[in-house]
């Protein structure tokens, strides 16, 4: 296809320098006809002035008024000449008339002129009287005209001789002779008496026909020379266009074609198709071979560099996910928890926000009659949030497990925290020891928000001063609350994530609505509250994106039994 | 969020209006980096702050770090809805709090 148009590139210039030339010899053939013929004009008008003045010069002035004088005389008295009046026949067999023919005959000879005449101007009449005609040798003789003859003047003669009496201005007329059409340049002088005065004026005709009959095959000539010389320059400029434009411009049609199977195929992005070009023009392709290289070797450094990006991206993703499982791995997620101890009926849920969160919840045995349960939420989120996240659990729930009181293990977490922790993160805490015996429910909380809790049929806030979150201030010391459950009662607790879930409209799902939710929730389950909140949660949010990491535990106390 | 200053001396009055979450966190944070290096006093006056997140929480506990070393710092203004975020953070019992008219002793939740 491209091929095709390359050529298609060749076709046009050709043509197009045929175009501009088939006009150029146009208009120098045009100006060439139209010079050459205004100058033959010019040079016929001067010759028949020219032949004009020297014929009426050299008539004998005498004849030519006696010859006058008698024409003059005859046609008042007669009228002019035709076939039937003789009146003006003795004239020629007159010296001065035999003389003045002969004279005219030498002159029309000698000028090669088609006609060449003696006449008097009547101008009162509008019309001319011949006195003598050449013999028209050549010509018919029925157009030989005799003394007495006439022939109509024109306005613009009658007023040129009445202006200018020494001459007849020329014309030109077509002229039937023979079988052919010929045109005439005419031109007429006065023949004057001594005095000055005008007798009588001699009309000079001359033929244009021998030399336009030369002007057509010159001009023919010319053009078929200039044709020629237009169709080689057309050749020529085709073949310096192929060699200095279309060539290269295949060459780099091809390169960008090959170019672009190439990064199709993916094979290699290291081929300089242009550069190997090597298109040395020093002009505008040139500089679109470089501009072509410059793009393909950007186009490389381009695709290397999505390709590293998008490996990275792809390894950050891998890593990110396996970050994901080992952080999900490390919380307990297998519910019932402990199948052979029935009466721990928990549950809990976590679903961050991103691949990996701060939040976190925790359940133990401390021992056969105590559970640990924890809920708590580092400061920011993603990955630094996850990391920070990783060290409180489990600092945590070794602590809690060697004090056997949340406040002392908050106390040692915090210190342990502030140690290192130039970044200044933080995170809240909520922890309680529930003695299994008695329901007794031993718990601090460092910044956490408000746990709930079901007692006598109804849910409400457990509202406590809180602590400081974790990991602030070195010398915060905890205070630790208790309660006490009954069988049945229930304890929920949840990160911020909850309250703080946002609509589209930016309203906030809030401590209300947490509370209405668990009362209207179903309490079959542990997981079926869970599930019910989830679910309130999720149609509030709608489609608004999920900003924080969202994790609540349920907690429901049978007695332990035995 | 926007952060208005005045100065007397090295006594400073902050007064922040908006939202302080994670976006606008940071930039309260250079500014108080600044403030904190000359202060003798800061006042931070939260009229018109509508929220703040727990990364507003890490700055002003900075400049509390910072503060306790050379001066004090006051937050003043404290509308209900901070209030609570301080209360449930435990924040309200390490900084000092007063509103225009009265001195508030670190906020005490009562249990049911």
């Amino acid at each position: 296809m491209e091929v095709q148009q390359s050529k298609s590139l060749k076709r046009k210039i050709f043509i197009g320098t045929i175009d501009v030339a088939v006009i150029l010899l146009l208009i120098v053939g045009g100006l060439n006809y139209i010079l050459f013929s205004s100058g033959i004009s010019s040079f016929y008008r001067q010759t028949v002035e020219i032949g004009a003045v020297t014929a009426s010069s050299v008539m004998d002035a005498d004849d030519v008024q006696f010859l006058a004088d008698e024409v003059w005389k005859t046609i008042e008295q007669t009228g002019e000449r035709s076939d039937e009046n003789h009146a003006f026949d003795y004239l020629r067999e007159t010296e001065q008339y035999i003389e003045t023919i002969n004279l005219l005959n030498r002159i029309r000879g000698a000028q090669n002129s088609a006609f060449t005449t003696l006449v008097l101007a009547d101008t009162a009449n509008m019309r001319f009287i011949y006195l003598a005609d050449a013999d028209a040798a050549g010509f018919t003789s029925n157009h030989v005209s005799f003394p007495g003859d006439c022939y109509k003047m024109s306005e613009s003669e009658k007023n040129y001789i009445l202006d200018n009496e020494y001459s007849i201005p020329t014309y030109t007329y077509n002229y039937q002779e023979r079988d052919k059409t010929v045109l005439l340049y005419s031109a007429g002088n006065a023949v004057l008496d001594t005095h000055g005065k005008v007798i009588a004026f001699v009309i000079t005709d001359i033929r244009m026909e021998d030399i336009t009959h030369e002007i057509w095959p010159r001009l023919l000539q010319n053009l078929i020379i200039m044709a020629g010389v237009v169709f080689l320059l057309a050749f020529i400029v085709t073949v310096l266009g192929n060699t200095y434009l279309i060539d290269p411009l295949n060459k780099l049609s091809t390169a960008a074609r090959a170019f672009i199977n190439n990064r199709k195929n993916q094979k290699h992005n290291d081929v300089s198709y242009f550069k190997a070009l090597g298109i040395r023009t020093q002009d505008e392709i040139e500089q679109l071979a470089r501009s072509m290289s410059a793009m393909e070797k950007d186009l490389y450094a381009y695709e290397n560099e999505i390709v590293s990006l998008t490996k990275d991206k792809e390894r950050i993703r891998t890593e990110l996910s396996l970050a994901r499982n080992i952080q999900h791995d490390t919380l307990p997620t297998s519910f019932p928890p402990f199948p052979e101890r029935e009466e721990i009926d928990i549950h809990a849920f976590i679903r961050p926000a991103r691949e990996v969160g701060g939040d976190f919840y925790d359940f133990f045995m401390i021992d056969e009659d105590h559970l640990g349960l924890v809920v708590a939420d580092v400061s920011g989120k993603g990955i630094p949030a996850a990391l920070f996240m990783m060290i409180a659990k489990i600092l945590i729930s070794i602590s809690l497990k060697s004090t056997l009181s949340p406040a002392k293990a908050l106390d040692i977490v915090n210190k342990l925290l502030c140690e290192n922790n130039k970044e200044q993160m933080f995170v809240t805490v909520w922890l309680a020891i529930v003695d299994l015996n008695t329901g007794l429910v031993t718990y601090a909380n460092a910044g956490h928000e408000n746990p709930l809790l079901y007692q006598n049929g109804k849910w409400s806030y457990i509202l406590t001063k809180h602590g400081l979150v974790l990991s602030a201030l070195e010398d915060v010391n905890y205070s630790e609350h208790t309660l006490q459950l009954q069988e049945g009662d229930w304890l929920f607790q949840y990160s911020d994530g909850i309250p703080e879930a946002a609509n589209k409209d930016n309203e906030l799902f809030g401590d209300e609505r947490l509370l209405e939710s668990c009362r209207q929730a179903d309490m079959s389950s542990t997981e079926s509250l869970l599930k019910g909140i989830q679910n309130d949660i999720d149609e509030f949010v709608g489609e608004a994106e999920q900003f924080d990491d969202i994790t609540m535990l349920a907690y429901r106390y049978h007695k332990k039994e035995g | 969020m926007e952060i208005t200053q005045k100065r007397e001396d090295n006594n400073f009055e902050i007064a922040i209006s908006g939202r302080l979450d994670t976006v606008s966190s940071p930039q309260l944070q250079s500014e108080m980096e600044a403030v904190t290096a000359e202060a003798e006093s800061v006042v931070l006056d939260l009229k018109d702050l509508e929220y703040i997140s727990s990364a507003g929480l890490r700055v002003i506990l900075l400049v509390k770090k910072a503060m306790d070393q050379k001066g004090t710092l006051v937050l003043k203004n404290v509308s209900e809805t901070v209030m609570a975020i301080l209360d449930v953070t435990g924040f309200s019992t390490i900084l000092t709090i007063e509103n225009d008219k009265e001195q508030v002793e670190p906020h005490e939740s009562t249990a049911d």
